[in-house]
């Protein structure tokens, strides 16, 4: 019985946070063990993974192709659009970028949470990270951070149920705004969409910025389907990540967002 | 002194391996409980003292290495060692029984920690059955390999070795 009643101790005193210091030192310790066993695990399954799907590489390899080919004629454009773009802002005397602080980091999920819905990073307060923190990947949104230790941060996917971010379509003209909600997996539910705004499959969805939460411009998803029901006065769209969130290895945490 | 050092190091091991490479492989549902599956195997070989060290042991290290409440695990596997003790000594000693108990207190322990609403997806029915198997292979790691010296009550000895 003396186990239960030290684990019962342990208990009470980790809800007055007495236990800190002793996880911030099994953390410390195990980080790089932790980080480096994912490391390896991760690479033999890549491997395995090679092998048994050479056949989906190969289509994926043509349909990568043509993409490529579409996405180079439309850098191209978006390079004089730049350009024009910034004589304007010199022009007006707007600053180009928000000061933004990039925390590299490590990913690993969180073997702990069976709906997979968030991840644990090895960057924690003693490195600048706070709580409500963005995790992004190039332009593409992560997920936020959500519990913060001294070595370790743990973070909800966008996919994650709790994430509501406010959003808007920038492919249509109106802005086309809504709130995008987790529904696990990949998916992302776009919901309060008004009845007279526009909104097609393919459209690309970001973050607007409007909850205060989310910096605005990060990539969101892409819509795969709408839905429309009469008797409901909003519509809503389903959303899919761009990338799939669980095969990302490092992500940059946003420590200092200018919001 | 040198036994529950022995255990500790292979429970740091375990919790390691555990939360990383087993997790990385089968994902969070179907991860494997080898942190019980341990406790629960020396158990099954009579060790109920070494058992209980090791659920509390374990229980703890997977509790301060990720972002549960400390002292939550240990409560849960410390309860389901107690359950299999109870079941072994007022029930019956059946194998079959026992393994039942394994896969139970996984099932509870993944709703206590990480709750879910998929309660029978294949992923969650494989992550019981892997957390069974890794008792047994446990078991028979512990009496085949080390028979002898656990007999003599110095397989621990060696493992610190």
């Amino acid at each position: 019985m003396r186990y239960i009643l030290a684990s019962l101790v342990i208990l009470f005193l980790s809800f007055f946070e007495l236990i800190n210091p002793v996880k911030s030192a099994v953390q410390w310790t195990f980080t790089p063990f932790q980080f480096g066993l994912k490391q390896v695990a991760s690479s033999t399954n890549d491997t395995f993974g090679f092998f048994t799907s050479l056949q989906l590489i190969s289509r994926d390899n043509v349909r990568l192709l043509e993409e490529n080919a579409e996405l180079e004629s439309k850098i191209l454009e978006l390079k004089i659009t730049e350009e024009e773009n910034r004589t304007l802002r010199e022009q007006i005397g707007v600053k180009t970028s928000v000061e933004r602080n990039l925390t590299l980091a490590d990913i690993m999920g969180n073997a702990q949470d069976l709906t997979g819905s968030s991840f644990v990073l090895d960057k924690g307060s003693s490195h600048g990270v706070k709580v409500g923190d963005n995790v992004i990947r190039g332009n593409y949104l992560i997920g936020i951070i959500r519990e913060v230790s001294t070595q370790r941060s743990l973070a909800d996917f966008i996919t994650s149920p709790s994430s509501l971010i406010a959003v808007r379509d920038i492919d249509v003209s109106n802005r086309t705004e809504g709130i995008a909600e987790g529904q696990h997996g990949s998916s992302i539910t776009m919901k309060r969409i008004l009845p007279n705004e526009e909104i097609k499959r393919g459209d690309t969805i970001v973050t607007s910025g409007k909850d205060g939460i989310y910096l605005p411009g990060l990539i969101v998803g892409k819509v795969t389907d709408i839905v429309e029901v009469p008797t409901e006065p909003l519509k809503s769209a389903y959303l899919e990540t761009m990338i799939d969130l669980n095969k990302q290895t490092k992500v940059f945490i946003l420590t200092s967002p200018a919001l | 002194m040198k036994k529950y050092i022995s255990l500790s190091f292979i429970n740091i091991v375990l919790v390691l391996l555990q939360t990383s490479f087993l997790f990385e492989f089968f994902g969070s549902a179907a991860n494997p409980n080898i942190v019980l599956a341990f406790s629960f195997s020396l158990l099954f070989l009579g060790r109920k003292e070494e058992a209980l060290f090791s659920a509390f042991v374990g229980g703890l290290l997977l509790d301060l290495s990720g972002f549960t409440i400390p002292g939550l695990s240990p409560l849960i596997f410390l309860s389901s060692i107690y359950l299999g003790i109870f079941i072994r000594k007022y029930i019956f000693k059946n194998w079959s029984l026992q393994f039942v108990t394994v896969m139970l207190s996984t099932f509870l322990y993944k709703q206590f920690v990480g709750f879910s609403q998929n309660l029978f997806t294949i992923e969650a029915v494989t992550g019981l059955l892997l957390t069974a198997f890794a008792v047994f292979i446990f078991y028979l790691l512990n009496s085949s390999l080390f028979r002898n010296e656990f007999d003599k009550g110095r397989f621990l000895e060696i493992l610190e070795v």
